[in-house]
């Protein structure tokens, strides 16, 4: 019995793992190609190199004139880290406030913050632009800040449904305690919220990380770079590129990313803490 | 009462954000908001510093070699402060249009080919007040200025003289036991050529990209039957040359001769990471000259350059010289020292030296000489090709069609309809040319 | 005297918000709104026009008609695929097993390649016509096309990106699953319930609120999606108009032929359009949408 299942556990293991490297090929041919000889990365067909070379990580991280690329690491991680502490903020306050509070003129205001989200951003670029120029905010890390501490619809609406998941009764043996609407929101909704947090942090995170465009628009000055602009000085896709320090600094570029995953993912674990929803 | 209250809030926000909002949309470059910023920071220290902003595109060489030259020039010139606005080229002109919009453009920018839709639109510094003061340009072949100027006046200086040509792949022209063509080859020779190399080097080699949908190309391709694509407001060919063109490439297709629409598609001659012709699998394609460096780079077959085949009108090279030009934003409150500086790019030896030929071939005669002496083989092809274009190129002035953009999407789209047989080849030219008098129509109208 | 509190407390919370549309969105909405009604090429000043551009746009413009054939069938086959692979992996990699950690972030890091600078050749290492994914077929006999390049297929490769990044889509119902109280999945087993009544009794309806999030922004975001269709077909939106998804081609009018008012009446129509299937989903939630707060 207990080999039979052994069997089956290898199987289901094998499998999950098999299908899982099938979609990561596109992630090995970028290691590759950024230990491969430059003439090779498009030439060659295979994954492996016919020399391994790590000069592309050195020429990425320190070929730039008057900057390393550890300076664009670091700009990305500031701006990462704000972002997702004022968007977790933000976002939960209204959520609560949209999940838990009746007031009028609420499904309004929802409406509004949902179409927010549905008008392209390419058309509001412009005027936004104009708007942070006049106030001087143009080339500082503001325009990219300030907008992460206001609420994310898209964070809005996920934490509201997760609120809702919540019995109501919490709240009104809470209300009988003589907990006031603050302690209701930081005390008890939120903990019990806590998957929706950390995947709203996680998002953000990323999204923040891999924002080339706002980041292009708003930021001139090199020593404000940030990770996805830093790669870009490699890239000239009209002339010639540096392809190797792109790919080196691709790789490098995902880590940060990675870890942060790796590290929240465990609070989806199933039966880690219970719920306490006993209610 | 509190809900009132709150609305009355709120509608009066909104109005004032509305009258906020319909001056910041209006949009006129703001002059005065750009004006005073500008001389809060360039005028310091009794108004002797001058701060100026410069954007280029490229990878980090340029960027290296672009900012070795700004610190040379702000050590020759003491009290003037450069700083850089240099990204790769994704994005770039997003960004630079959103700057203009708002009236917070860089002082010196780097434009390519459209640099007329910059000139049309006012946004860029008429600098011929200051040729032969402080701008010197009587060193430079008379194409050069001419590219850079309308209406009699001159717009922009070139950085690095480039042409519109034709790459291939010397060493599968040698696979295929053929000689590399020469400035004298026809289209029959080029049909005869691709043919032969497709042959030859068997299945998955071909002997030239399907150019039926590039501009250039299919200029120069008009200008050899004696037709021009466009001149003052008008097209310059009819249905039957264009029926001539999509049917000559049409046939190379069937023969296997150039590459399929799908392989087309799946990697474009225009992208570097993804051109065949560094694979050695395709043999010719079309591009700007001085991309030959970007392209060589990549890979171990040798690649050479060479002009548009010739017809019964003789070589129809359209535009026989391009590149990339500096120019100056029309805002700018320096525009002296902005002149001073763009002369000092392509006129000072040791700038000269520094920049290389990082932007293609430099136009000053005095620093193509120093720099021919130390020069690498590919720099050497395209140096040779140069001047052999400079040469051999027909005293044409060229206009380049309006609404560019439009029109490069249009001919790609019909390319495409025909190679991936969507659409007949009569039916499709048709289409192509309600199209195009409809953007002859809406260019004259705006 | 309590309900105004109670009003107080919901603005209180809502402030942050609120402060920021005023100040950070409507005054760039209603410009767009404006700008929807002028000539506008970035360069000069904006020109008033009335309803030309919508006028155009429903008489004279034939790629938008393809544009939006082509959003529409990107829309309509991404958003299920998506949501359904993402929850069948989310329930797969929701169990108790070992490496689970390592598991869920080997199937997450597509994801984390979205914006990345090398997607597009990557990309091509997969669907191109010698691709990873034509070599899996060819062991089946089968000789596949050129998936990124031909007209017919060049929007399944588009979707299959869409696809292949389902992270985010389950990361979102792995959350929601963690939500499910456990108590209730014990109690079922103590009355002997079969793993698919477990899945149909509380598995599903209790990720209800989870499954209409993810259905609205999927299809919200589908709508809109703009760099898979950039970076894969370099920003032409071909072969022929078949990658040419709403946003692609409303960038390529603002920003490449620099026609920005035109664009900004087509972000107006694209909004109404969600706003339509948006508002559709409101509608049906309160039929199929279980919330256990008890409100609908």
């Amino acid at each position: 019995m207990a080999i039979h299942r052994q069997i089956r556990s290898f199987f289901f293991h094998a499998l999950v793992l098999g299908f899982g490297l099938l979609m990561l090929y596109p992630v090995f041919w970028l290691l590759s190609a950024s230990v491969k000889p430059t003439t090779e990365i498009f030439t060659s067909k295979g994954l492996w190199p016919s020399s391994i070379t790590f000069e592309h990580y050195s020429e990425g991280w320190f070929g730039l004139r008057n900057i390393q690329f550890g300076r664009f690491f670091l700009n990305s991680l500031i701006l990462c880290v704000v972002a997702v502490i004022g968007t977790v903020l933000s976002s939960s306050m209204a959520a609560f406030s949209f999940a838990r509070i009746n007031f009028p003129l609420k499904n309004l205001f929802f409406a509004l913050m949902l179409g927010t989200i549905m008008l392209p951003g390419h058309v509001t670029l412009i005027p936004q632009y104009i708007m942070f120029h006049k106030i001087g905010w143009v080339d500082t890390f503001l325009p990219l800040m300030t907008p992460k501490f206001v609420g994310d619809a898209f964070f809005v609406f996920l934490i509201v449904q997760f609120i809702r998941g919540i019995p109501k009764e919490l709240d009104e043996s809470a209300k009988i305690d003589g907990c006031g609407w603050f302690t209701l929101y930081f005390r008890i909704i939120m903990p019990l919220s806590l998957p929706a947090l950390i995947t709203a942090a996680i998002f953000t995170f990323m999204g923040t990380w891999d924002d080339f465009f706002g980041q292009l628009i708003y930021l001139s000055d090199i020593k404000k770079f940030t990770v996805p602009l830093g790669l870009r000085l490699f890239l000239d896709s009209s002339g010639s590129s540096n392809w190797g320090a792109v790919f080196a600094m691709s790789v490098l570029s995902i880590v940060p990313s990675l870890v942060i995953f790796f590290l929240g993912q465990k609070y989806f674990t199933q039966g880690i803490a219970t719920t306490g929803l006993k209610g | 009462m509190l809900k009132k209250k709150t609305i009355a809030m709120y509608m009066l926000t909104l109005v004032l954000f509305l009258a906020a909002c319909s001056n910041g949309a209006s949009n006129e470059p703001d002059k005065e908001g750009a004006a005073s910023q500008a001389t809060g920071e360039a005028t310091t220290d009794d108004g002797k510093e001058i701060e100026l902003r410069m954007s280029w595109w490229g990878a980090d060489e340029r960027h290296e070699k672009t900012l070795k030259v700004i610190e040379l020039f702000e050590q020759k010139n003491p009290g003037v402060k450069i700083t850089g606005e240099y990204s790769g080229f994704d994005g770039y002109l997003d960004k630079l249009n959103t700057q203009i919009a708002a009236g917070n453009a860089p002082d010196l920018i780097q434009l390519g080919g459209n640099i007329k839709e910059y000139v049309d639109k006012n946004a860029l510094l008429d600098l011929t007040p200051y040729v032969g003061d402080i701008l010197h340009v009587d060193d430079f072949n008379g194409g050069l200025v001419k590219a850079a100027t309308f209406n009699d006046k001159l717009y922009g200086v070139t950085l690095g003289v480039s042409s519109t040509t034709l790459m291939y792949n010397a060493s599968m022209f040698e696979k295929a036991g053929l000689p590399v063509p020469n400035e004298n080859w026809t289209y029959d020779d080029f049909k005869a050529d691709v043919i032969q190399i497709a042959e030859k080097l068997g299945k998955g080699h071909y002997g030239s990209y399907d150019l039926s949908s590039d501009a250039a190309s299919l200029g120069s391709y008009l200008g050899s039957v004696g037709k021009e694509l466009y001149r003052d407001g008008e097209r310059h060919f009819d249905k039957q040359e264009m029926i001539d063109w999509f049917s000559m490439w049409d046939e190379l297709r069937k023969a296997g001769a150039i590459v399929p629409a799908d392989v087309q598609v799946a990697s474009p001659p225009t992208a570097v990471d993804k051109s065949l012709v560094v694979k050695g699998e395709v043999a010719i394609q079309s591009a700007s000259a001085s991309q030959i460096f970007g392209f060589q780079e990549l890979t171990q077959d040798q690649l050479g350059l060479t002009v548009y085949p010739n017809g019964p009108a003789g070589s129809g090279m359209i535009p026989p010289i391009s590149g990339q030009f500096i120019t100056s934003y029309e805002g700018t409150k320096h525009p002296e020292m902005v002149a001073k500086f763009i002369d000092f790019m392509v006129n000072d030896p040791e700038a000269g030296v520094i920049l290389g030929s990082t932007r293609g071939v430099p136009p000053a005669a005095k620093i193509r000489d120093v720099l021919a002496a130390q020069s690498t083989p590919v720099d050497k092809v395209l140096y040779d090709y140069i001047s052999l274009v400079s040469n051999t190129a027909p005293a044409v002035d060229y206009q380049q069609f309006p609404l560019d953009n439009e029109f490069t999407k249009l001919l790609q789209l019909t390319s495409e309809k025909i190679a991936f047989n969507a659409n007949s080849i009569e039916s499709s030219v048709d289409e192509f040319m309600t199209e195009t008098d409809k953007l002859l129509a809406k260019a004259k109208a705006q | 005297m309590q309900k105004y509190k109670t009003y107080a407390a919901g603005y209180l919370f809502l402030l942050p918000w609120f402060i920021g549309f005023i100040f950070l969105y409507l005054s760039p909405i209603i410009a767009s709104l404006y700008l929807s009604f002028t000539r506008y090429d970035l360069l000069s000043a904006p020109q008033w026009i009335g309803f030309d551009n919508y006028k155009t746009m429903f008489t004279d413009d034939y790629r938008l008609g393809d544009s939006i054939k082509v959003t529409f069938k990107y829309v309509l086959l991404s958003v299920p695929f998506r949501l359904a692979f993402a929850l069948g992996l989310a329930m797969l990699l929701n169990q108790g097993m070992k490496f689970l950690g390592l598991y869920r972030t080997i199937y997450y890091i597509p994801s984390l390649l979205g914006g990345s600078v090398a997607i597009s050749v990557l990309w091509k290492q997969v669907f191109d016509k010698e691709g990873l994914y034509n070599q899996g077929l060819s062991l089946l006999g089968i000789d596949g096309p050129n998936w990124i390049a031909d007209p017919h297929y060049a929007i399944f490769s588009l979707i299959g990106l869409s696809v292949w990044q389902f992270g985010s889509v389950m990361i979102i119902f792995l959350a929601g699953l963690k939500q499910i109280p456990q108590e209730l999945y014990e109690a079922a087993t103590v009355d002997g319930a079969s793993i698919f009544r477990k899945f149909a009794r509380i598995t599903l309806p209790l990720l209800t609120p989870v499954i209409f999030f993810n259905l609205t922004i999927t299809l919200i975001q589908s709508f809109q999606t703009f760099t898979k269709a950039f970076i894969i077909s370099g920003g032409s939106g071909g072969p022929i108009n078949s990658t040419l998804l709403y946003s692609l081609y409303l960038y390529i009018k603002g920003f490449t032929f620099l026609d920005m008012g035109y664009a900004s009446a087509m972000a107006w129509l694209l909004l109404i359009i969600i706003a339509a299937f948006t508002g559709v989903l409101f509608l049906t939630s309160r039929y199929w949408v279980y919330y256990s707060d008890g409100r609908d």
